[in-house]
């Protein structure tokens, strides 16, 4: 249903998207994971047409955004990162609003309302003006306003950001009935928890390109079974070169006050990671924290970029 | 694109429900010429009555003296700021029970000394417990002094040159014939008359004031009546401008709401529906005409009802139109080229305060130097100032507003034109994320 190919936006020296091409098919729900600044919401901004691309194609049902801007729009659903209210509207007046841009009127406009208005838990305040909700109630009624229409493709930037964990147990179980009737779902996020629980496939995305794409599992291989120990301290290039010396053990970053390292042989027992701190203690380092990351996207990321995804 | 209007109403009805949730900001603008046109109308109009000092007369002379002092403080021009009340020797009691605000005493023998060519001198008592009154009186009683003793002079000329009786020998008044009271009846006449009617006022003057209550009292009212219309005329006079002025900022409300849209982020999730950019602009373009036309059909309302004159439909909807127009496309053009609603805000104020100023709606372009009064007719606020007041107070026709309407239309029409262009092209870039 979602076909992008090649896609790139620079401003001036900086390049916000580069080369990203990915398919997301009926009744799956895709992520683009990455931290902030990575191109997430510039890939979003131009998939919703907001945004013209330097270079690439977007279709949707093989129809080119570029050619039928508006008949495409039709199809979409979208939902902002940032909320966009108004705060003397209510809830109903805003799904009304929108389901009516979406071509909806009459009783359909008045079913299509009251569903989502069920769906996103505001059937009880649907009168209330938008400026007496609580960032949560806003989130809910910002991605309701994208589903009111029943798009046939979605796409979420971040709807969660800022919200307490209820209601994101909320946004999450919408998003899943979303794909399960059948739509392509995009979704943007930073949460590694999110993608992992939500995300059929998930793209992991820095600095505008894609580094690594798959389901869970295969991202998870990609690892390789290397457990990622971060080390926070002062430690001399004597000691590192010592450490890099030790078999299955592979440097991945290296800043001031802080090490990170890949050590192989975990296999869920952490033994290289076990065997790589033993030594450092058994030489007496000292050391201000340590972590062990098993295998998971932030380890791949991790292993990828250096850097921690909340970085 | 046949839901295309549909989508242009949809956004209008919400921009207006909007509006209506919050409607201080239009209300205001209602207000605020009428509270204005109606401070000025009521600080102009000379509604606000001048305290007038009581003043008793004591007239121990009886004489001629005591009757130009009495028929000098019933003048006209003196009755505004003083009453006079004649009274005998219970004037001083009235004066220490604060009952008035001087005492002016006339003495016994006034006459008989100022016809022997002596001085004379009137004595003001003052009222210690009163300030401003008193000091009315006394400066009164002092410019009626002056008065009279030029007065005295013209009188003792014309004394000498008739062949009267020495006046000064006389017991009373009974020992002059009634020839020398003809002859010196004749002089005075001739003298009061080159004198004028300020010196002392003519007998029908004194006849008015001694009319009685009544006569007054019509007065009165007549004076109401006129005080009265007098304040609608300055309101009528001052509002038609203050209300082109409002209409300006209503636009200039409804405009911004644009730009503040786009940092809301409303404006770029319609433009991620199936919106177009002239859609949404269409829809703001919409929203300003209604609601600045809204506005004038109020205050025209009550224009109208204030000058009681019937104001001409095709007129006003000729004239209201074509101010909307250039409401609208003023405001269009300022916040195409403003980069923010902030910046719009500050220029729009700037430039409608010049141009309101300098297109006579806060003060008459005739009291302008020659100068602003050749400029002015480049003011869109001109036209407009002009074409509301000529049918508000002159009851103008279509006609008569055909000047206005034409420029106000055309500016309006060219200045939507160019400012679609470039609020379509700001819709657009405020779309971008």
């Amino acid at each position: 249903m979602i076909q992008v190919e090649n896609l790139s936006k620079s401003y001036g020296d900086v390049h916000a998207v580069r080369g990203v091409s990915f398919e997301v098919a009926g009744g799956e729900i895709y992520g683009l994971l990455g931290p902030n600044g990575a191109g997430k919401t510039t890939t979003l901004s131009m998939m919703a047409g907001l945004l013209a691309p330097d270079e690439g194609r977007i279709r949707y049902d093989g129809v080119d955004l570029a050619e039928r801007p508006l008949a495409v729009k039709a199809t979409l659903g979208v939902v902002p990162q940032e909320n966009a209210l108004y705060e003397d509207l209510n809830a109903r007046e805003h799904l009304r609003l929108w389901g009516g841009l979406y071509g909806l009127s009459g009783a359909e406009l008045d079913a299509a309302v009251d569903r989502v208005l069920g769906e996103i838990g505001l059937g009880g305040r649907a009168k209330e003006p938008v400026k007496k909700y609580s960032g949560g109630m806003k989130r809910r009624l910002n991605l309701g306003m994208g589903l009111v229409h029943s798009p046939r493709i979605v796409l979420l930037d971040e709807p969660t950001t800022g919200i307490d964990p209820q209601a994101r147990i909320n946004v999450l179980d919408v998003v899943r009935g979303v794909a399960a009737s059948g739509a392509a779902v995009l979704y943007t996020t930073h949460y590694l928890e999110e993608a992992q629980q939500l995300c059929d496939r998930i793209a992991v995305i820095d600095h505008g390109a894609f580094l690594a794409e798959g389901t869970l599992a295969e991202l998870q291989d990609m690892v390789g079974g290397e457990e990622v120990v971060t080390l926070a301290g002062d430690f001399d290039d004597v000691l590192v070169e010592r450490l890099l010396g030790r078999e299955g053990v592979r440097l991945l970053a290296r800043e001031s006050g802080r090490l990170v390292l890949a050590t192989a042989g975990g296999g869920g027992e952490r033994r290289g990671a076990v065997e790589l701190l033993s030594a450092l203690f058994g030489e007496g380092v000292k050391m201000d924290s340590v972590s062990i990351e098993p295998p998971s996207l932030n380890s791949l990321f991790l292993k990828l970029t250096g850097r921690e995804l909340r970085d | 694109m046949a839901r295309s209007p549909n989508r242009v109403l949809l956004l209008f009805r919400k921009d207006l429900l909007r509006r209506r949730r919050s409607p201080l900001g239009v209300l205001a603008m209602i207000a605020f010429p009428l509270v204005f046109a109606g401070m000025m109308a009521l600080a102009f109009s000379g509604e606000t009555a001048l305290p007038r000092a009581r003043l008793l007369l004591e007239d121990r002379d009886d004489g001629l003296v005591g009757g130009f002092v009495k028929q000098a403080l019933a003048a006209e021009q003196i009755a505004e700021f003083i009453e006079l009340v004649e009274v005998g020797e219970e004037g001083r009691q009235m004066l220490e029970d604060d009952e008035a605000s001087a005492l002016l005493r006339v003495p016994e023998d006034a006459t008989s000394r100022l016809l022997a060519g002596e001085d004379v001198e009137l004595e003001l008592v003052r009222n210690p417990a009163q300030s401003i009154l008193p000091e009315i009186a006394e400066q009164v009683a002092a410019t009626m002094a002056d008065v009279m003793s030029i007065l005295t002079r013209l009188v003792r000329r014309q004394v000498e040159v008739l062949d009267l009786p020495d006046l000064t020998e006389l017991e009373s008044f009974r020992d002059l014939t009634d020839q020398d009271f003809a002859t010196i009846s004749v002089a005075l006449r001739h003298t009061f008359t080159e004198a004028g009617s300020f010196v002392a006022a003519p007998p029908i003057a004194f006849e008015q004031v001694t009319l009685g209550e009544e006569k007054r009292d019509e007065d009165e009212d007549e004076d109401e009546d006129e005080d009265g219309s007098q304040t609608g005329l300055i309101f009528l006079f001052v509002l038609p401008g203050i209300s082109v002025y409002a209409l300006f900022l209503i636009g200039d409300q409804m405009m911004r709401d644009l730009l503040e849209e786009g940092r809301l982020r409303t404006l770029q999730r319609q433009l991620s529906a199936p919106v177009t950019a002239g859609q949404i602009l269409a829809a703001k373009v919409l929203l300003t005409g209604v609601v600045a036309a809204a506005v004038l059909l109020i205050l025209a309302a009550i224009a109208g009802f204030v000058a009681r004159t019937p104001v001409d439909p095709a007129a006003f909807a000729a004239l209201a139109l074509a101010l909307v127009l250039a409401v609208t496309g003023f405001a269009a053009l300022i916040y195409g080229v403003a980069r923010t609603d902030r910046q719009g805000a500050t220029i729009s104020a700037l430039v409608y305060l010049v141009l309101a100023f300098g297109g006579g709606s806060f003060v008459p372009v005739d009291n302008m130097p020659a100068a602003m009064r050749a400029a002015a007719p480049f003011s869109p606020f001109y036209w407009g100032t002009r074409g509301f007041q000529d049918l508000v107070q002159n009851g103008a026709g279509l006609a008569d507003v055909a000047g206005a309407v034409g420029v106000l239309g055309g500016l309006g029409l060219a200045l939507l034109a160019a400012g679609s262009v470039l609020l379509k092209r700001k819709v657009l870039r405020g779309g971008a994320a």
